[in-house]
């Protein structure tokens, strides 16, 4: 071919920068937003720690009950007397009794030490369900201190280690807030982007489903949705249940906003000049669509987890949703509800701050995971 | 604060501005060392591609740079009439803080500035421009009647009460030639067609009187029949009012039209500058000339294919060394134009052109080692 | 097929071509209007030649050209291509307008296109091989290592080099992106190509690049423009033949020297006075045209443009102008074509 093409026009203007595609410049943004990086830290650490490794971290099983009911936390130690201890360890609690207030109390008892141990052997477990084992993280040695104990964030009312109890409650709560969140796209992503590409009836009918759900008013629906269901399911039904429910619920935003974001691809000359040369209806959606909805998708669904999770939280405190013997986040909230829980056992508001903890990380995740899908600046 | 003794025909006189914006790959040098005059009641036409910088001039004089845009140095010699009295003095904007009384005063009062669309944002750029961060700063609301926005702006300038600041608007949307003023001052910025748009925005920056008004490609976004309305009506305003315009485009045949000077931006820096019709009819620095060789006239090209300029404007981090455009220029000396930096020289009939084949130091030598 | 175009030296008929848009509104979205984009014009495309088509935003031209090449449906009128997929000689007619759409497919790559924004134009998400190949996929001729030279071979017919193949449209600069973009339209060795403001978006410079490439490949792949603009000097370096819409109508079409120096419309004055001229020592004299230019949905009756037209009289207020054959090659839709005195360019 021999065109006439002015000869320098080949000269390269960009012959220092590699080549990246899509995916490779996202994560490099990604990657210098330093807070967005903690938050994708700290999220992958609860999923890790909560939802999948959860019996190796705490040092008893969630429905391990002691002697010790509504127990103080426990302060780490590590001088004894005034002297460094080569292992930290936990000082021994006696129970007493105020006669005036009529309230059994725990006082710290300096004379016995139960060292903390790294790696013990305790109660048997099936790691993520599969794995036998009876390694935990940490706890006291049952040979060294057979009637040792420690409870670092106090127990409950049942004498059940409290902090073992939030690492199993995450468990729920946050794959409550990924299935919910699955579930969510699946519905609403499908139904945005069917909507969005053929109008019409389709979209006319999506549009006013949303419209009714988003105008009612959560909880009353929830309170109702509830109630449907049966008191005799198990306790897992009801938990897959309260997910689906929640995807019924939610999935109305997403599909909103990705019928929106259809709407303004459909127009893109791109999607034009595919059916310029013969692009069917399909190829159109899965080649030149859904790729550039995917990103904002991600970012939304990221920063609806939070949402979803908290939901639940709401739920279950209020008595709607998930119930005891199940453990989650809401759960736990659900037991100190009420002032005399609050003013015998404050120490069960550290589910607070840890609920935030992760609130907080989805929400510097998605923020980043914005900036950085758009790095084209806007396109 | 006068620097030097100027004659006063000159309204604006910018010398040696230098702007710089930090983005994230590093530092553009937006503007290098730009110079020119304007003169009272005149129009200077600034005409240049994308990325050269006739944008963040403008912004500049009005001290309306993105945050992370800076004047480096230079002189911006603005020559203010006293309030009563005949005498001037000549101000330099370049030291004024951008939230300062005075360029609170003189922006909009004294200078008053038009943009391409007045009603939508930018459309995102992706070339120089984006991260130039031009933004545009004025907009009509799209929320509040042209009336309200207009009465506002000559209110806060004229210190006036606001009914009498709605008669002021009636009156100017009649000068601009918008029909049945008295309605269209409740209507919102949706309701009129584009170049009613534009009208407004004339309107408002007219209205407080000022004796600049800086015009950013105002005629871009508008078909060809509007855009002769709306050029014709901002010459018609400036025989009435008396401003001088400093007008800024793309397009060589609006320019042609508009202007008195033509000040031939490229790279942030001025290459040419002097009278619409040597510039057009002599025109000494190679860019320019190859400039107006490339474009399609009507009747001239029958059949022939376009001159172009060879190659494409650099982006603003791999600025070639010495002059800016030897990468593109036809006349290029090896060895001689990537090494200098030419300067401003006078040529030609009498205008300025950037360009080493004008410095006779340089050609002395040239001719010196050719005989060698 | 029933559709015959008479002259074999034509490419592409339009008849009577309408494209409607429906104004809904209320909650059941009913129909309360239309938006008259394309009002019933007719126009015809020689084989190799350029047929600039001019107007305002606004006057439907891109839509009336979308329409032409079934991107949108008509609402009325048929549209006549000449088909030389199958064998040479005069090749086969359809009518494009009544294909249905499955049939459509294989004339697609007789026809493709060229748009203005050439950043909304590529797919972001792909690489510049992945663009320029995807009409060849479409088309189940992707063939692997063969394909690969096919695409480096349309990139360099360009002006680009095989480096690019695998970078990401952001990465070049706007007269580049239109390269690809037209390296893309040509993947298929259409016959006709649709050109739809390729050269407003471009820098000055570039665009004297852009269009010179554009003239170099009408002639290496014996190509016919249909080449949609809203610049008057453009159209005329590029095109062989200029029609001028306005309000969904075509109110003028001619060769261009003729077009340019003797115009038959007062629209076509109009607009010829109004493009700025890079002469200041001649400047044009300006027409003034008074008032906007009118809402499709809501057309003046008559001539659609007697409202803002000087010569206007009782019948144009009245009456629809037919587009007429005027003179050789020349056609207008004004009452007083033959009568009026109009000044064109020099």
């Amino acid at each position: 071919m021999s065109t006439a093409v002015p000869e320098s026009f080949a000269e390269d203007q960009n012959t220092k920068e590699i080549s990246q595609n899509y995916w490779v410049l996202v994560w490099w943004r990604f990657r210098q937003n330093k807070l967005a990086m903690f938050g994708g830290f700290l999220i992958i650490a609860y999923y890790f720690v909560c939802a999948l490794t959860a019996e190796f971290w705490s040092p008893y099983l969630v429905d391990t009950t002691s002697d010790y009911l509504e127990a103080p936390p426990q302060r780490l130690q590590f001088r004894h007397e005034g002297r460094f201890q080569a292992r930290p360890f936990v000082y021994g609690l006696t129970e007493e009794v105020d006669m005036t207030l009529r309230k059994r109390f725990f006082v710290v008892d300096k004379s016995v030490r139960y060292p903390i141990h790294l790696f013990v052997r305790g109660e048997e477990y099936r790691l993520a369900g599969l794995i036998p084992s009876n390694i935990h993280f940490f706890g006291v040695s049952s040979e060294e201190s057979p009637d040792g104990y420690v409870y670092l964030f106090g127990t409950d009312r049942l004498g059940r280690d409290l902090f073992t109890r939030i690492i199993y409650g995450g468990r729920l709560s946050l794959l409550i807030g990924l299935i919910g969140q699955f579930l969510t796209i699946s519905l609403g992503a499908t139904l945005g982007v069917v909507s969005g590409w053929y109008g019409r009836v389709v979209d006319l009918l999506v549009q006013r489903i949303t419209e009714f759900l988003s105008a009612f008013p959560d909880i009353p629906l929830f309170m109702a949705l509830a109630a449907a269901i049966p008191p005799e399911w198990s306790p897992i039904a009801v938990y897959f249940m309260l997910t689906i429910i929640l995807a019924c619920v939610r999935w109305g935003g997403l599909a909103r906003q990705v019928r929106g974001l259809v709407l303004s691809l459909r127009e893109r000359e791109y999607v034009l000049a595919a059916q310029s040369f013969g692009s069917s209806d399909w190829r159109v959606m899965f080649r030149h669509l859904i790729p550039g909805a995917t990103s904002h998708i991600i970012v939304i669904s990221t920063l609806a987890i939070p949402g979803m999770i908290l939901a639940e939280t709401a739920l279950s405190w209020l008595g709607l949703g998930l119930r005891p013997p199940l453990t989650s986040w809401g759960v736990l909230l659900y037991e100190v509800s009420g002032i005399r829980a609050i003013q015998f056992s404050p120490w069960m508001l550290i589910t607070i701050p840890v609920i935030i903890g992760a609130i907080w990380g989805f929400n510097m995740l998605g923020d980043g995971l914005r900036d950085a899908l758009d790095p084209y600046g806007g396109q | 604060m006068s620097a030097a003794v100027l004659d006063q025909d000159v309204l604006l006189d910018v010398r040696d501005l230098q702007v710089h914006f930090d983005v994230r790959r590093g530092t553009v040098r937006a503007l290098e060392g730009v110079n020119f005059t304007i003169r009272k009641s005149k129009t200077l036409g600034v005409i240049g591609e994308s990325g050269s910088g006739k944008s963040v001039t403008a912004r500049a004089i009005m001290q309306l740079l993105a945050k992370n845009g800076s004047i480096v140095s230079g002189e911006m010699l603005y020559n203010r009439q006293g309030d009563d009295s005949g005498d001037s003095e000549f101000i330099d904007i370049a030291q004024q803080p951008s939230d300062s009384q005075l360029m609170r005063d003189l922006r909009g009062g004294e200078i008053a500035m038009i943009f391409q669309e007045p009603m939508s944002s930018l459309t995102p750029v992706y070339t120089a421009g984006l991260h130039i961060g031009e933004s545009i700063q004025l907009h009509l609301k799209p929320r509040q009647t042209v009336g309200d926005q207009m009465a506002k702006a000559i209110a806060k300038q004229n210190r006036i009460p606001r009914e009498e600041a709605r008669q002021i608007a009636i009156e100017m949307l009649d000068k601009v030639g918008i029909p049945r003023p008295e309605e269209r001052v409740v209507s919102y910025p949706h309701e009129l067609s584009g170049g009613q748009r534009q009208r407004v925005m004339i309107a408002i920056a007219l209205s407080c009187g000022p004796k600049l008004l800086i015009a950013d490609e105002p005629t871009t976004a508008l078909d060809v029949t509007t855009q002769a309305q709306i050029n014709d009506l901002m010459l018609d305003l400036q025989q009435e009012f008396g401003m001088a315009i400093m007008y800024i485009t793309h397009d060589l045949g609006v320019i042609a039209e508009m202007a008195e000077d033509i000040a031939v931006m490229y790279l942030g820096r001025i290459v040419e500058q002097g009278a619409t019709d040597s510039i057009f009819y002599n025109p000494q620095h190679p860019y320019t000339r190859a400039l107006l060789r490339s474009i399609p006239r009507i009747g001239q090209t029958e059949g022939s294919r376009l001159e172009v300029i060879e190659g494409m404007v650099p982006d603003p981090f791999s600025i070639p060394t010495g002059c800016a455009f030897n990468n593109r220029c036809p006349d290029v000396m090896p060895g001689i134009c990537d090494a200098r930096m030419p300067e401003l020289l006078t040529a030609g009939d009498g205008q300025r052109a950037a360009c080493l084949l004008h410095d006779p130091d340089t050609m002395r030598e040239v001719t010196s080692a050719r005989v060698h | 097929m029933p559709a015959s175009i008479e002259d074999p030296g034509v490419l592409l008929e339009v008849r009577n071509l309408k494209k409607y848009f429906p104004i809904r509104k209320g909650l059941l979205r009913k129909v309360v209007g239309h938006i008259k984009a394309v009002d019933d014009i007719s126009f015809e495309i020689r084989k190799g030649e350029t047929l600039g088509l001019v107007g305002e935003s606004g006057c439907g031209k891109t839509t009336a050209a979308r329409t032409a090449i079934r991107l949108y449906d008509p609402t009325d009128g048929a549209v006549l291509f000449r088909s030389h997929a199958n064998g040479s000689g005069e090749g086969e007619v359809y009518d494009l307008a009544a294909l249905p759409l499955r049939e459509m497919k294989p004339l697609r790559r007789e026809i493709a296109m060229v748009f203005q924004d050439p950043i909304n134009s590529l797919n972001p998400r792909m690489s510049v091989s992945d663009i320029v190949r995807e009409p060849l996929q479409v088309h189940g001729m992707d063939l692997g290592r063969e394909t690969d030279d096919e695409v480096q071979g349309l990139l360099s017919a360009v002006g680009l080099r095989s480096e690019h193949m695998e970078r990401y449209p952001h990465e070049f600069s706007g007269g580049q992106r239109q390269r690809i973009g037209i390296a893309r339209a040509l993947a298929l060795r259409p016959s006709l190509i649709l050109l739809d403001e390729p050269v407003s978006a471009l820098d000055v410079s570039i665009q004297a690049q852009t269009l010179n490439l554009l003239q170099d490949l009408q002639e290496e792949f014996d190509l016919t423009y249909l080449f949609v603009a809203h610049d008057l000097s453009v159209v005329e370096h590029i095109s062989d033949r200029v029609a001028v819409m306005y309000v969904g109508r075509m109110v003028e079409v001619a060769p261009k020297r003729e077009l340019y120096t003797n115009p038959r419309h007062p629209y076509t004055e109009a607009l010829l006075s109004a493009s700025p001229k890079p002469d200041p020592r001649n400047p044009t004299v300006r027409i003034p045209l008074v008032g906007q230019v009118p809402d499709p949905s809501n057309p003046p009756p008559g001539c659609y443009f007697h409202p803002r037209c000087r010569y206007a009289e009782d019948v144009c207020r009245t009456e629809t102008p037919p587009l007429v054959t005027i003179g050789e090659d020349h056609a207008s839709a004004c009452h007083f074509a033959d009568t009026l005195e109009l000044q064109g360019m020099q």
